[in-house]
């Protein structure tokens, strides 16, 4: 079906570029596999009814960004319900975000998985999209100036906290 | 160490932990797999379809048991008297009521 051939057409040049806006939103790999498979479900259910108002790049990192936000409620609801019980709130830390997980990531990961989440979100995906201000603005639909003033922000304190941790 | 060189390492590490991520050979193959699952299943337009057929069905077989009836006379005679003397009474009280 024509259909099913621009979903292929869309699945195969997106992939990646929705795999790594859900890594650098939701800070875990399984996390983001999970979401970003559900992002190409939307995107299947709404193909038809897309008319080209939006780029298509436009279109479809709006629709991950809303799916990785609802994914993100929830597992913020998950811990709410935690809070409860301290055997369910111990369980819960241990699956949380890799970036703070345990000593297999690398120092610089662990670091910045302690950065506020929009400075998380626009270190990770500038470092994943090959250093581009353009491209991290366009997938997180931030201004230019906004992107480079919080990535400046965060390597200055990722700078700061390697420059502590140095015997 | 200072900051400029602190800025250097950060920059050569997340370069390193960072540069080429990309989605799991296998995540193309979940999502065609989690597509089929999700298709709308043609099942229930088919037990429509079906139960639609059924229906057109009896109306046909009660047609075909019907229509010889209303060839017979008895049914003839029937409708008749259904319109004939409804008319007829309707006339007399018409008739009487502008006589008097």
């Amino acid at each position: 079906m024509p259909g099913d051939q621009q979903f292929e057409s869309v699945l195969a040049t997106y992939q990646d570029k929705v795999f790594r806006l859900c890594y650098a939103m939701l800070g875990d790999r399984a996390s983001a596999e999970e979401t970003a498979q559900d992002v190409f479900l939307r995107i299947w259910k709404a193909l038809a009814g897309y008319r080209g108002e939006a780029a298509l790049s436009t279109w479809i990192y709006a629709i991950a960004r809303n799916t990785c936000l609802t994914a993100l409620k929830a597992r913020a609801s998950r811990r709410g319900i935690s809070l409860e019980s301290p055997g369910v709130r111990a369980a819960a830390e241990r699956v949380s975000s890799d970036l703070r997980g345990p000593d297999r990531q690398p120092d610089i990961l662990r670091l910045v998985g302690e950065l506020p989440a929009s400075y998380r979100q626009v270190v990770l995906l500038f470092y994943m999209e090959e250093r581009s201000y353009e491209e991290v603005a366009t997938m997180l639909d931030l201004p230019l100036g906004t992107v480079k003033t919080w990535l400046h922000r965060a390597r200055t304190q990722l700078a700061a906290a390697l420059v502590d941790k140095e015997p | 160490m200072d900051e400029e060189q602190a800025l250097h390492i950060v920059d050569e590490e997340l370069e390193r932990a960072l540069a080429g991520v990309v989605a799991p050979p296998h995540f193309a193959d979940a999502v065609r797999r989690r597509v089929r699952a999700d298709r709308v299943s043609p099942l229930p337009e088919i037990l429509d379809s079906i139960g639609w057929a059924a229906v057109l069905a009896i109306v046909f077989a009660l047609s075909l048991w019907l229509v010889p009836m209303m060839q017979s006379s008895w049914w003839l005679v029937g409708l008749g008297s259904a319109v004939v003397i409804p008319a007829l009474y309707v006339g007399w009280r018409w008739g009487g009521a502008t006589a008097e």
